[in-house]
């Protein structure tokens, strides 16, 4: 939460984002027979029948659930790292574990988000510290704000690029190895 | 400081760069040399109409007051200067400073303008194995492209150009750069990647969805 999840798709939508909120404070009530989620909807249209679906899914492991939907249809995704959290390098780690498939077919970018106020770690650090853990993948990772629409729409075409150029030459680049 | 432009091992090995020089072929030779030894060095470098650049590679940084996005690409009169930092001795300005890769991403993508750099040699074949953080630099959506190939294998800079449909001189600059930045595995008797041709039916699936997207948003 406050990775900038919900900017990043209002940044890159071209229709009105569909949002809910999840409220904090819910957490507390014991009683309470459902959560809210905070999820974002938003989309490119491309062509009359071709359209870039965008989904915010929270982070958060309480809501693994949605995580399991978006192994199954996402194509790929922009994972928001919030530098000023307390352990971003770990964080992402995690999720590169869980979505180690989407990974290895080139589906991943990162992008690390309030950079300007916390600096550190640096995109080398993230790096260096997914090599150590697997070494063979070449994840692109670049700090970005969210609020930005041109570098939304770079880490978005990134992801895109780097998914068709996997495809294209993944297999034969192991071969060549 | 010591004038080293005249010390030897500082001297491109090609004559043929020095021909392609621009001002700052010889500066990034330089650098690239002083990063090879991780050389606890302090380089200033002129440039006619220009405050001077410092550069600390203790500290991975450099300052200086021309915005890099101005930087000439075609300096005369280009001199620097290196010297060998003290044990102890303080940074040769404030701290933080810049990110030394800034530097590296600007010269190495126009330094050698269209040629392969002079500390690397033909023949090799280079893969990406850490992306450059691209939220840093100014960069066009081409070597994104190329960025994305280069991740998946091992390419000559001619090879690049083809897979990713970009002219050869930008995939020589984008190999500068990223050699520059630490950033590629080199090898020279690894076998061109062999790419089979699509299977019929993706044939005709026409552009790319990036290259759709590219032209829908206007990039
Ligand atoms: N300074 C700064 N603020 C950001 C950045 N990214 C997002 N924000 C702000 O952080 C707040 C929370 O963003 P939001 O998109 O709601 O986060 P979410 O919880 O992940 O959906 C908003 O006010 C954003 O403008 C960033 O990189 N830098
Ligand atoms: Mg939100």
């Amino acid at each position: 939460m406050g990775a900038g999840m919900t900017t990043a798709i209002k940044a890159l939508s071209e229709i009105e984002v569909v949002s809910t909120e999840a409220n904090n404070s819910e957490r507390d009530v014991v009683d309470k027979p459902t959560t809210t989620v905070a999820l974002d909807y938003g989309e490119i249209v491309l062509s009359n029948d071709e359209k870039i679906r965008m989904y915010g899914i929270p982070g958060q492991r309480r809501f693994d659930f949605m995580w399991a939907i978006l192994k199954t249809r996402a194509e790929g995704m922009v994972l928001l790292v919030n530098n000023d959290a307390e352990n971003p390098i770990a964080e992402m780690l995690a999720f590169v574990e869980d979505f180690r498939e989407l990974c290895y077919k080139g589906g991943v970018v990162v992008g690390v988000s309030r950079s300007e106020i916390a600096p550190q770690p640096t995109t080398g650090e993230f790096a260096r510290a997914l090599a150590e853990v697997h070494p063979e993948l070449t994840v692109p990772i670049f700090t970005l704000d969210p609020r930005s629409k041109d570098q939304m729409q770079m880490a978005l075409l990134t992801l895109i690029v780097n998914l068709e150029m996997r495809e294209t030459f993944g297999e034969a680049g192991v071969q060549q190895a | 400081m010591r004038d080293s432009r005249r010390g030897s091992t500082l001297e491109p090995t090609s004559p043929d760069s020095a021909a392609q020089d621009n001002g700052w072929g010889q500066v990034t030779f330089a650098i690239n040399s002083i990063l090879q030894i991780a050389a606890p060095m302090l380089l200033r470098i002129d440039v006619e109409g220009h405050d001077p650049l410092f550069i600390d590679f203790r500290h991975g940084a450099f300052v200086w007051a021309t915005d890099l996005n101005e930087l000439p690409v075609d300096a005369t009169n280009v001199t620097f200067e290196t010297e060998q930092a003290l044990e102890g001795a303080p940074p040769l300005f404030r701290l933080p400073g810049y990110s030394l890769d800034l530097l590296l991403w600007v010269l190495g993508n126009n330094a050698y303008r269209g040629h392969l750099a002079p500390w690397l040699r033909p023949g090799e074949r280079y893969r990406l194995y850490q992306w450059p953080n691209l939220g840093q630099h100014l960069h066009e959506m081409t070597q994104t492209q190329m960025l994305a190939v280069l991740g998946n294998g091992y390419f000559s800079p001619a090879e690049l150009a083809v897979a990713a449909g970009a002219p050869v001189e930008e995939a020589y600059n984008l190999i500068n750069a990223l050699s520059l930045l630490r950033l590629l595995r080199v090898s020279e008797d690894v076998a061109p990647l062999v790419v089979p041709s699509a299977p019929t039916g993706q044939k005709d699936k026409g552009a790319s969805l990036f290259a759709r997207l590219r032209a829908r948003l206007g990039r």
